[in-house]
């Protein structure tokens, strides 16, 4: 049975907090969903053969944690799960660095984690977030594909005399944790490489189809969907 | 980075009886830390802010021409200062051409 999904985003266009409203309806049949507030909205139909893939809740494994903690090494400590975001492509960090790369409308996936960094007595801690930058596609045999795109890191704190030391350990350590990444998305996809899809798109937050009303939010969570 | 000032105040320090010498560097600066008694002393030198944020393309990725469908909202005007559209009151569907090209129709 298809689903007809409103989302309502209290802050912005596919981020932070929203509602989600979730009507069935038969083949053929119809649906409406009204009321709401909100800054931005989005509508979706959403056939019964769409898959939506939980990306937050995919992530989250006790083997996948390990990995990325890995990517840290002593240099920091991760203070968070794994969080996603779907995120369009201007709005990514290095978008300067080659505005061509993709369509200003193409969203990219950001995964990210906090972390925390301690540093000697003159300087105040550190605390921020690394991210990684997923581009997904459905290549010319119908397959899901995908690729870390890139890497940014943010952090409060490390001054007045520890920004640089803090900034050698993430410019070390943060690039080359693209391959760990790259190699955890090759095992998720491995998932699905028997399949082939026509369509593509992410829903913010877990993507449920649950009838009737959820909060989620679109800054912690995405949905990968897809279309036979 | 010419850190031979540090190494001299790093000398003077320990004849000045301070402990717990301690010198950190990274590409573009170095910090001596000590102690003596009470009294605490830190000396910095860098030769270059550094932000505390970084970015970087991965330059390792497939060639556009792979992408046969990607995930998008076409039309979309995404605001560089966040996620806002500059544009309300559009609908599309998504759809593949014969060509296997996505395009987007206008209701």
């Amino acid at each position: 049975m298809p689903t007809l999904s409103q989302y309502w985003f209290q802050n912005g266009f596919f981020q932070g907090p929203f509602d989600v409203y979730n009507q069935p309806y038969p083949d053929g049949g119809w649906a409406w969903i009204s009321g709401g507030s909100s800054a931005a909205t989005l509508v979706w139909n959403r056939p019964d053969s769409e898959q939506a893939i939980d990306v937050a809740s995919q992530l989250n494994t006790p083997g996948t944690l390990a990995q990325i903690d890995n990517i840290l090494g002593n240099s920091a400590n991760r203070t968070s799960g794994l969080m996603a975001a779907g995120v369009f492509w201007p709005n990514v960090p290095y978008y300067s660095q080659n505005p061509g790369a993709h369509n200003n409308w193409d969203m990219l996936i950001r995964v990210y984690f906090n972390f925390h960094i301690g540093t000697p007595w003159y300087c105040s801690d550190a605390n921020g977030d690394i991210d990684y930058y997923i581009f997904l596609y459905l290549d010319g045999g119908g397959h899901l594909q995908g690729y870390v795109d890139g890497w940014s890191y943010h952090y409060d704190g490390g001054g007045p005399f520890c920004t640089g030391a803090i900034n050698d350990a993430l410019n070390n350590g943060v690039p080359a944790g693209m391959a760990t990444v790259q190699g955890i998305l090759d095992g998720a996809l491995a998932l699905l490489s028997g399949s082939t899809f026509s369509t593509l798109y992410y829903l913010p937050g877990s993507g449920t189809k649950t009838p009737g009303d959820t909060s989620e939010n679109a800054d912690t969570d995405v949905a990968i969907a897809v279309l036979p | 980075m010419n850190t031979k000032l540090i190494e001299r105040i790093e000398a003077l320090l320990k004849d000045e009886h301070f402990t717990h010498i301690t010198k950190h560097s990274s590409t573009h600066s170095a910090t001596l830390s000590a102690d003596k008694g009470a009294e605490r002393l830190v000396l910095h030198i860098t030769d270059k802010d550094e932000p505390p944020h970084q970015a970087g393309v991965n330059p390792k990725v497939p060639a556009a021409s792979e992408f046969r469908v990607t995930a998008t909202l076409a039309g979309m005007h995404p605001n560089p200062e966040g996620q806002v559209a500059e544009r309300v009151g559009q609908g599309g569907a998504l759809r593949v051409s014969a060509s296997g090209v996505r395009k987007l129709k206008r209701r």
